[in-house]
């Protein structure tokens, strides 16, 4: 396990993975299981959250795709409207800020760096690590669903909770890529993490609030929760347009962190 | 791999500036390290010694300069020229939830190094490699630091601080790895503040003052560039030599037969002076490192 930086690294996240599991799991178990035993009394629900006016439901995700009466419009209401995004961004802030803000804070860098790895390499194994980490944090978000849906006989679309979790994935991706992006431009933890928890939380309100105001609608088009969310994945499937968006990101702010991390100074 | 011809140097720097902002690091600083030779990098904390080696190194962004190593600037030197260089920083963190074999183990694989004396430097040095490191004393992880070092048989060994925190016994011990290492072929270039320890180890110093270099070459040369003690006792009273009149002499002091003064420079002429009168005793305090040192403070 340690033969190179990618697997010291993989080693590493195992308790933390081994958390997350344990928490996904009971969030899991919880979420399928008040559904299932309120599944009877759907319609008075239904009827609650449509006296809920609109600009509320826009704080929860946007109130398309918010049918109680389906289990995939109670997940898309209590976990893919905040709080999956919520998980999702702090396994990619933390994940980013770790690469080279994380490392320079804790002073192991300069050792790594002095054999012959050089930044290049260093900086590709640890963005594997955490596309990894993501990937299995999502597969375990979806595994649960999948498995607790089929234990209390719920109807979940599997094509449709794979497209959420491939988007959900996406945006905690380019939450780390600009988290990685700021720690490598400024090499400080803190202020890698306050700014890219408030550029989150900014990103998640400019979606919310500018659909309904006319004047700054187009706004929306800057948050990348707009890409997340906006054609509901869990209810109309993949949405390639926005995957590809995500994907831009993560990718542009991915190679901008190998610019600016090359001429970083490790100290 | 270091393919060097008649008087090239393993390590050549020339001219490393660094500037933080408008905040001066270093300026200016050029030295230069002969294969095989142990060189060390003089002066009190702050004065640059860190900046030098990390910019050498392109740890840091130098401003401008450059650093040659195996006659090659350093950005162009092989994956395997590199492994063969090892640093040991003067601050540095390990990852403490690793043991120091899992450490060393990781950091060697990260070389790609074919020989590894993990085992034997950690014995030599009384190290305990199975323990976590965040259980260790700040002297085992200098240990664990200084194995690091020297595990993989560099051929360039760059030590900033190597001993800070190590106990006398061990540091005499360190002090044996390298003049082994040294022996076999391994040159070093040794940061340090600790005189007595560069003085033990070098054979030339550069002496580091506000990110300049103000001197550098050999210890014996700069032992003969400082005022040396004498002490010198005649067959009768030496007043009529007249040496306070020779150049370079002070502090004269004559005790009956016996005189005792400083001196700097030539001895040519103290020489010839003293010769006229037959000299019972004559005894020449060397300086030492540090007060050398402090000359240039």
């Amino acid at each position: 396990m340690f033969k190179n930086v990618y697997l010291k690294n993989l080693r590493d996240m195992r308790n933390n993975l081994i958390y997350w599991t344990i928490g996904i799991t009971i969030l899991g178990f919880y979420i399928s299981y008040a559904y299932s035993s309120f599944a009877e009394d759907i319609d008075t629900w239904n009827e609650l959250l449509e006296s809920f006016p609109e600009e509320l439901m826009y704080f929860f995700g946007g109130s398309e795709g918010m049918d109680m009466s389906t289990f995939a419009g109670f997940l898309n209401l209590e976990i893919f409207g905040l709080m999956g995004p919520i998980m999702l961004i702090i396994v990619g802030i933390n994940s980013g800020t770790h690469i080279v803000a994380g490392e320079l804070n804790n002073k192991t860098l300069e050792m790594v760096m002095s054999t012959s790895i050089g930044k290049n390499k260093y900086l590709f194994q640890q963005i594997l690590v955490m596309i990894t980490r993501i990937v299995i944090i999502s597969i375990i978000l979806w595994s649960n669903f999948f498995i607790f849906a089929n234990l209390f006989n719920l109807d979940l679309d599997l094509k449709n909770l794979t497209a959420i979790m491939f988007h959900l994935a996406l945006l905690s991706l380019s939450v780390a890529s600009l988290s990685l992006l700021i720690g490598s431009i400024t090499g400080s933890k803190s202020t890698t993490l306050g700014l890219s928890a408030g550029i989150a939380v900014l990103s998640y309100f400019i979606n919310s609030i500018s659909p309904m105001i006319k004047s700054i609608e187009n706004l929306k088009y800057l948050s990348v929760f707009y890409y997340y969310k906006h054609s509901e994945p869990l209810i109309n499937g993949i949405n390639f347009e926005s995957i590809l968006v995500m994907l831009f990101v993560s990718l542009l702010f991915i190679i901008l962190s190998f610019v600016a991390f090359k001429y970083k100074d490790l100290y | 791999m270091t393919s060097k011809t008649k008087e090239e140097y393993i390590i050549e720097v020339s001219n490393l500036t660094k500037f933080y902002g408008k905040i001066k690091g270093i300026e200016n600083v050029s030295f230069h390290i002969k294969e095989g030779e142990i060189f060390g990098l003089m002066g009190p904390n702050g004065a640059g010694k860190t900046t030098t080696l990390r910019s050498m190194l392109n740890l840091i962004q130098s401003s401008s300069g450059e650093t040659r190593i195996f006659s090659k600037n350093l950005l162009n030197l092989s994956k395997i020229e590199m492994s063969s260089i090892s640093y040991l920083p003067g601050e540095f963190e390990m990852y403490g939830n690793l043991t120091g074999k899992e450490y060393l183990k990781y950091l060697s694989n990260l070389r790609k190094a074919k020989t590894n004396n993990t085992d034997i430097l950690a014995d030599r040095l009384d190290l305990d490699l199975s323990k976590k490191i965040n259980t260790l004393s700040k002297g085992n992880k200098q240990k664990i630091g200084i194995v690091m070092a020297f595990m993989n048989k560099p051929t360039i060994a760059i030590l900033d601080e190597p001993t800070s925190g190590l106990d006398p016994l061990k540091q005499q011990e360190f002090q044996n790895i390298v003049k082994e290492y040294n022996a076999e072929g391994c040159s070093v270039l040794l940061s340090s503040h600790i005189l007595h320890e560069i003085e033990e180890l070098c054979e030339r110093v550069g002496i580091i003052k506000d990110g300049n270099i103000i001197a550098s070459e050999q210890i014996s040369n700069l032992k003969n560039k400082t005022i040396k003690k004498y002490e010198i006792s005649f067959d009768k009273n030496p007043e009529k030599l007249q040496i306070s009149k020779i150049k370079g002499v002070s502090n004269l002091n004559i005790n009956e037969n016996t005189v005792t003064f400083n001196m700097q420079g030539n001895i040519d002429n103290l020489i010839k002076t003293i010769s006229k009168y037959k000299v019972i005793n004559l005894r020449i305090i060397e300086p030492d490192l540090e007060e050398i040192f402090l000359t240039y403070y």
